[in-house]
């Protein structure tokens, strides 16, 4: 069986985490960095959702087929992305 | 004969909703695809027309996103508990901030027809055709997003409605309210992606 | 279990009898018994499969001389768009899972039912929606879509044909799809019986397993690709339209993420019934179970790294091109495992010829010159050459209908007993057999020949020269027909007039065998063992 969900506290912790994120995101694509604008927004927004992902939706009080079914899923869609780009990036 | 006994039956019906919430994912990650590819090849463009999206609705929708999912959260929480009135007003708030997010939206996509800034539009028409496809995509995903948004918030009314009328309890309803809340989830994490992909281009 | 007990006054009909007592068409259309709910999908996908056999006997009769035989030229696009359009989403893709993956694989790890039963009868609700829809878009006036299956931009959005209603059509298809597949995937994880690990589990299973995540994985992508045609029809987007800075390669990009390894839903599931029917009628185990488990997840794996060889002579780059061409030779060798171990299974087994097994053993045969000629195709010096002439149709017929239509036919006769009770007679169905399998290489044989002179697939006319090839092709194309039709009227006779079935009339091992033809509405009476069952 799963354990317990997570408590109020740490719900409203995650929240107040998320939106702080959110600040971070928007004050970053601010200072217009070279380079960084993209990898930075995606990499808080990949941050974002592993939080809802892990707390919100309680994956990480679930078994390891879970967990394994996701990987595959994000997995796929990196694969297809990735080959997409071999026509894109060299044409 | 089963190989678990009653937990089975929830975790069936949430490893169930798990795999849905995956073809969501791939649904959405067509569009992204298609983003990343038109992105890459106009850059310039992307950033001008991004320029020309509201940062202060698109933050204050993500904020109220985020909020309607801890209050989610909080619901499906106070269900387990056995907190059901507590459950429904937490769940009747996440309708709440996600119709308004519709709103905003609705306001922000009329300000754009507006100002001409729609697929087919003589003012979009003459410019780069980097913004067009800009906009065009802006739509589509926004859209695309918005509907999910609306039927995610029908189904946690239908959940309200369906919960009120039969008596619920914690064991019978829980696997119900909790899938309810996964897809609520997902709609946010979507637009987690969605916000900077297209609100803060520098 | 004594009043289980068969009196010759009422014979055992398991659950054939609806367990409420009710009868006619409502005990079937609102069962959620998976044995119904996979009997009703058995007869939709088999007339659809009438209906696309007959648009395929037209065009082949269309195409016995040059210039204009029987139809137009219009006709001709829109008949050979139907066929596509039935066989692919309407045949061939709920084939196998949704009808026989439905019925046995409950059976097979000894559960009551799916996971989700009530989803389960929604899907096939929603996939006749979609046959409706696809059929409005041939008959509801206008001119019916003339694009091919592939619903190729430009021209996709432009044809003034029902293309939305098409569109709309495979979009319903494909949600049934993904609901049967994420069924299936929650079922195998949690409704094995006790003691059924992973490497347990019936070949047929893991193949219906393996391509349900396929189902759910792939099929969005076709959803949404299929969703921005319509938005391009309505709305104007012009993300697929270069004057207006879109990209159609991308169209193509999506459809075929989707639809490359769609054509591995196609054809694992079909491989799951020959390594079901090969060691049945061995008499011994299957050779390299888990070499055979392997390569089923393998070719799903390898069916997302290899959509790129249907776009060759597209315009993609050349790195682009390499890389995929390289990446479609991998996919022979899980292919090829599968191969080696049916053949070495049948090494010094006792062969039981019956007509299962026959459509099995063609199975083997047609399904390595599909194979082999893909190869071909993947390679790409050569692949410029013969693409998109009827070189690539044979290739594909003899992987699709060779392949995994030889395996429907094989999996039906296997299974025969335990969906209706009844056997079949033996004698008809190899006559059967036998015309389909010369009918099906005098018309698919010659298209090699003529793709290699240069015959264009999708052509309405052509030159003199290629005529006799395309008269054999159509002479074996009415001898095939010939042997369909003799199958046919075998089961619809054998439904009725067939000797009663004993549980296991094979002696096959599978879960399914231990419990009595055709099995009562909860599957099991009696507890069965999972003994040294391995498969």
């Amino acid at each position: 069986m799963r354990p317990e969900g997570p408590s109020s506290r740490a719900l409203a912790l995650v929240w107040a985490t998320l939106v702080a994120l959110t600040g971070v995101t928007i004050a970053v694509s601010r200072l217009r960095i070279p380079g960084w604008s993209v990898p930075v927004a995606l990499g808080v927004a990949a941050a974002k959702s592993s939080l809802v992902l892990a707390v919100f939706m309680r994956l990480r009080d679930e078994d390891r087929a879970f967990k394994v079914m996701l990987g595959v899923a994000v997995f796929t869609m990196a694969v297809i992305l990735g080959l997409t780009f071999t026509d894109v990036a060299f044409r | 004969m089963t190989e678990e006994g009653g937990h089975g039956n929830a975790r069936a019906s949430r490893m169930g909703m798990w795999l849905f919430l995956f073809t969501e994912m791939l649904l959405f990650g067509g569009l992204f695809l298609v983003y990343a590819v038109y992105r890459r090849g106009h850059p310039e463009a992307f950033h001008a027309a991004s320029g020309e999206l509201s940062l202060a609705f698109g933050a204050g929708n993500t904020i109220l996103l985020l909020t309607s999912s801890l209050s989610m959260a909080l619901a499906v929480a106070a269900f387990e508990r056995g907190l059901i009135s507590r459950a429904l007003a937490l769940i009747g708030g996440t309708i709440g901030m996600g119709l308004l997010f519709l709103v905003n939206k609705g306001l922000e996509w009329s300000v754009k027809f507006g100002h001409g800034l729609y697929p087919g539009a003589a003012v979009l028409e003459a410019r780069d055709p980097g913004e067009r496809l800009f906009f065009s995509l802006y739509f589509a995903m926004t859209g695309l997003h918005g509907l999910h948004v609306l039927v995610g918030a029908g189904v946690l009314g239908a959940v309200v409605v369906l919960v009120r009328r039969s008596g619920a309890t914690a064991e019978r309803h829980g696997p119900l309210v909790e899938n309810a809340g996964l897809y609520w989830h997902l709609v946010d994490i979507v637009w987690i992606f969605l916000f900077p992909l297209f609100y803060l281009i520098t | 279990m004594a009043d289980a007990v068969v009196t010759p006054a009422a014979p055992w009909r398991g659950y054939l009898d609806a367990p409420d007592g009710r009868r006619g068409i409502r005990s079937w259309i609102f069962s959620t018994d998976h044995k119904r709910i996979g009997v009703l999908y058995l007869w939709s996908v088999l007339a659809f499969f009438a209906v696309g056999v007959a648009l395929g006997l037209l065009m082949r009769l269309e195409s016995i001389a040059p210039g204009p035989t029987i139809m137009s030229a219009r006709a001709y696009n829109a008949f050979f768009t139907l066929h596509g359009v039935i066989m692919i989403f309407l045949f061939i893709i709920p084939a196998v899972p949704a009808s026989m993956g439905n019925f046995f694989l409950p059976l097979q790890i000894g559960a009551r039912d799916v996971a989700f039963p009530r989803l389960n009868l929604l899907s096939w609700w929603v996939y006749v929606t979609g046959a409706v829809l696809a059929l409005l878009a041939m008959f509801a006036g206008g001119h019916p879509p003339d694009t091919g299956w592939t619903f190729y931009v430009p021209y996709s959005v432009r044809t003034d044909t029902n293309v939305s209603l098409a569109v709309l059509a495979a979009f319903v298809l494909g949600f049934s799809s993904i609901l049967t597949g994420l069924n299936f995937i929650t079922t195998v994880h949690t409704m094995r019986m006790k003691g059924m690990g992973w490497f347990r589990i019936p070949l047929f299973t893991w193949g219906i397993y393996a391509t349900a995540w396929v189902q759910v994985l792939a099929t969005p992508i076709i959803a949404v690709t299929l969703l921005l045609v319509v938005l391009e029809r309505v709305a104007h987007l012009g993300l697929f339209d270069p004057v207006r800075g879109g990209d159609p390669l991308l169209f193509q990009h999506l459809f075929w993420i989707y639809s490359h390894p769609a054509v591995y839903i196609m054809i694992i599931p079909a491989m799951g019934i020959i390594s079901e029917v090969i060691p049945a009628f061995s008499g011994k185990r299957i050779y390299g179970y888990r070499a055979i488990v392997y390569s089923s997840l393998g070719i799903a794996f390898a069916g997302y790294l290899v959509w790129g060889h249907h776009m060759f002579t597209s315009g993609m780059s050349d790195t682009a091109r390499w890389i995929f061409s390289f990446l479609t030779f991998i996919v022979a060798v899980p292919s090829g495992v599968k191969v080696f171990n049916w053949v070495a299974t049948l090494y010094k087994g006792s062969i039981d010829l019956s007509a299962s097994l026959l459509y099995a053993l063609s199975f083997i045969f047609l399904f390595s010159i599909g194979g082999l000629t893909g190869l071909v195709n993947g390679a790409l010096a050569v692949n410029v050459h013969v693409h998109d002439t009827y070189w690539v149709v044979a290739h594909f017929h003899y992987v699709m209908f060779g392949g995994t239509g030889f395996a429907v036919f094989a999996g039906l006769l296997y299974w025969f007993p335990k969906m209706t009770g009844r056997m079949v007679p033996k004698a008809p169905a190899i006559v059967a057999w036998f015309l389909m399998f010369a009918g099906f290489n005098i018309l698919y044989l010659p298209m090699f020949v003529l793709g290699w002179m240069g015959m264009p697939r999708r052509y309405y006319d052509y030159l003199p020269e290629l005529q006799p090839l395309h008269v054999m092709a159509t002479v074996g194309s009415w001898i095939l027909a010939a042997g369909l039709v003799v199958l046919a009227a075998t089961l619809l006779r054998a439904l009725r007039h067939g000797d009663p079935a004993p549980a296991n009339p094979w002696g096959a091992r599978g879960l399914e065998w231990q419990t009595p033809s055709p099995p009562p509405t909860e599957n099991f009476e009696i507890e069965p063992v999972l003994g040294d069952e391995r498969p």
